[in-house]
């Protein structure tokens, strides 16, 4: 289907700005930052959701349906937010309207939005130094996203606008894995 | 043997250790939206280079690599290298700064390996000098010169008349089972002792045809020269698509490099290497596949638009350096397979257009025992003329014309009976000839032993045999050479041209052994 990309950055824009100022009036930019971030990634994880929403020959209002039991516990701007896109067609643009709200909501925030993932919860004086040592880093206020993922082991992998520093154990691990498996030492030549 | 100890192995482990490295830097990342059939779209990796090398790292920790190669707006498409289904929607995507690279060095010849330099055949790790990238510049005007030395088949068709010179791109196409891929092993196995670095790239074939292949070369000693880069039919799109450029990337480490490893100048001169892409329509048909699943536009037969390109700067790489870089030189023989003779498809016009020449094969030729079925009339060298040797130059200059003239009279004569003499003797030597040029399988010739073949035969000494003794003619006449008159051959290798004295000589032995020869049968 031949798309006009400006149209399209005016919708994603549009999209992002509306949700952006129903949560500000609820007071919950972060919050609903967060949970289009997890939508997203529920979206993309479930291909017969993915297909489901965005499946022409389904009726609108079958595909809210779906929508709604499986956001309808999200802040309701963002579920009526939801409803449109799939109204319109345009839950492919998803990915797209969560990055502009990331965009958005930084400014509006005045901080940068950091998604931090430990092995276990983080405790208030690891969350302090990491809000230092990058409040340094970005000079500007920092808002740590978290997450829980046992399966790093250990250590902590930190993302935002697109770069990843990982330090977690099982990159590391890995890493010497993959030293181990193919430095030599002199007698193997 | 060294004894293995504890401590040793201790201090193995320690050192190895050592190298390891922990410091933790930021990386560009990017999210798999989506993933099927060796294709994947990212979302993110807003600095992704196009050709890339892409690091996916799987829920488990595996991690896969893969090829940046579509950059749009909001995500890039990429294909994967490795193991597909390890990778899922919500993968993480690193991007590496690096573009494809393969292992390059010595330690290369004599084995085969995959298009990403990994062994198959199972005889241990390679040990490699370097890695070099499969897409590489070619180079320029300045740093090149002239076609001027002979790669030397070994096939009495091509060598006096399809001459192939170090630095040149001469195509080898044909329908199936014409002989392609006999003259590129039999140009491998003649190049035993003559300096030259062999790759062979099979794209797309069965692997029990390259084991058939890698079986060849090993019993007529080939490997010792030899690099097999093999992407199977079993192998993916991809590695089908980037197999040629590796294989090239791994023979231009000979060609930019000494003997001593060191990058190639005039007092450390480069190694001359021959290329083998076996073949580029297999290339182009998983390029048209990875291409079509990446939603690029088709265009003609649903190639991409870019196919010409993707062959042009892959053959471009061929080239002879100048004496300042080295003088090494990398030929370029690829191999396209036509359908029912079709040349004018769109793959094989492409490679035609951009090689130095072709060699036509063709399946009539070949069932009338005509083998190599190599078409003279169509096939040229638009350079190799001048990388011929002159002995060669003086033996076959008119070879062509005479055996065009004779095809064409032969046509004529079909149609009346009553031919005059001059006409009868024409056909009759035209017949002699292209009986001449026939060859075995893995019996490659000597230069000086093709000069005698045909000086035979421009003299006359085959006009009176009947045509079915003209091989046994030829093998008997080049051991009695070999064995009574060995310097007669050893004095065209070292003038290089055919002398007065050497004529004569020529002419008198020849004499002697048409008189000792008997007509069997």
């Amino acid at each position: 289907m031949p798309t006009d990309r400006n149209l399209t950055r005016q919708e994603v824009s549009t999209y992002a700005t509306c949700l952006l100022e129903a949560a500000r009036a609820e007071d919950a930019v972060f919050e609903v930052g967060t949970q289009l971030q997890n939508a997203l990634l529920i979206v993309r994880a479930n291909m017969r959701l993915r297909d489901a929403l965005k499946e022409p020959s389904i009726p609108s209002a079958k595909r809210i349906e779906v929508l709604e039991d499986v956001f309808g516990n999200c802040d309701a701007a963002l579920v009526e937010v939801l409803h449109v896109m799939v109204e319109r067609d345009d839950i492919q643009l998803l990915s797209r309207v969560c990055e502009e709200y990331g965009v958005l909501s930084e400014q509006d925030l005045n901080a940068v939005i950091v998604d931090v993932t430990s092995a276990v919860a983080l405790d208030d004086h690891l969350r302090e130094v990491l809000t230092t040592k990058l409040s340094e880093d970005f000079g500007s206020d920092i808002l740590l996203r978290e997450y829980v993922d046992p399966s790093i082991l250990g250590g902590i992998i930190m993302s935002t606008h697109g770069e990843r520093i990982d330090a977690s154990m099982t990159s590391q691990l890995e890493h010497a894995r993959g030293v181990l498996s193919t430095e030599l030492s002199g007698g193997d030549r | 043997m060294a004894e293995i100890t504890a401590s040793s192995i201790d201090e193995v482990l320690r050192k190895q250790l050592d190298s390891l490295e922990t410091s933790v830097e930021s990386r560009e990342v990017g999210t798999v939206i989506q993933i099927g059939d060796g294709i994947a779209r990212i979302d993110g990796l807003r600095g992704a280079m196009a050709g890339e090398l892409l690091e996916f790292i799987s829920q488990d920790g595996k991690s896969v690599f893969g090829l940046a190669q579509n950059l749009e707006e909001d995500e890039v498409g990429a294909v994967l290298l490795g193991e597909v289904t390890a990778i899922k929607e919500n993968d993480k995507v690193r991007t590496t700064g690096r573009i494809v690279e393969v292992p390059a060095g010595k330690d290369l010849v004599g084995r085969v390996v995959n298009p990403l330099g990994m062994p198959i055949d199972a005889k241990g790790p390679i040990h490699s000098d370097g890695m070099r990238p499969v897409e590489f510049r070619a180079p320029g005007v300045i740093e090149r010169k002239p076609v001027h030395q002979p790669v030397q088949t070994g096939l009495l068709a091509i060598d006096s008349m399809i001459p192939i010179g170090r630095g040149q791109r001469e195509l080898i196409i044909g329908d199936r089972q014409t002989g392609k891929t006999s003259i590129a092993v039999d140009t491998i196995i003649n190049q035993k002792g003559k300096d030259m670095i062999c790759v062979y790239v099979a794209i797309g074939q069965k692997a029990s045809t390259v084991a058939g292949v890698v079986e060849t070369f090993e019993k007529h000693g080939a490997m010792a020269y030899t690099i097999v880069v093999a992407a199977t039919a079993a192998d993916a799109a991809p590695l089908q698509y980037i197999a040629p450029m590796a294989g090239c990337a791994m023979g231009e480490y000979f060609m930019y490099n000494g003997e001593d490893g060191q990058p190639a100048s005039a007092e450390n001169p480069g190694r001359h290497v021959l290329c083998i892409y076996d073949d580029l329509s297999k290339q182009a048909v998983a390029y048209r596949q990875m291409s079509l699943t990446l939603r690029r536009p088709p265009g003609r037969e649903a190639f991409p638009g870019d196919i010409f390109y993707l062959h042009s700067r892959l053959l471009e790489r061929a080239v002879k350096l100048s004496d300042k870089n080295g003088a090494g030189s990398l030929t370029a023989l690829p191999i396209i397979e036509t359908q029912e003779g079709d040349v004018a498809a769109y793959i094989p016009t492409n490679v035609i257009s951009i090689t130095d020449g072709q060699i036509f094969l063709q399946t009539d030729l070949f069932f009338q025992g005509q083998r190599p079925a190599v078409d003279v009339g169509i096939s040229v060298s638009r350079v190799g003329g001048s990388a011929q040797i002159k002995a060669m130059k003086q033996v076959a200059g008119s070879l062509r014309l005479d055996l065009a003239a004779y095809r064409e009279l032969q046509a004529f004569s079909q149609f009346g009976s009553d031919l005059d003499k001059a006409t009868v003797a024409q056909l009759n030597r035209g017949a002699c000839m292209t009986e001449l040029l026939k060859q075995g399988r893995y019996a490659p010739m000597p230069v000086e032993e093709q000069v005698i073949s045909i000086f035979a035969g421009n003299e006359g000494a085959l006009d009176d045999l009947p045509v079915d003794q003209v091989l046994r003619f030829r093998a008997e006449l080049l051991q009695y050479m070999r064995s009574v008159k060995p310097e007669i051959g050893q004095q065209i290798v070292k003038d290089a041209k055919i002398t007065d004295e050497t004529r004569d000589a020529l002419r008198a032995a020849i004499e002697v052994f048409k008189n000792q020869f008997s007509v069997e049968g």
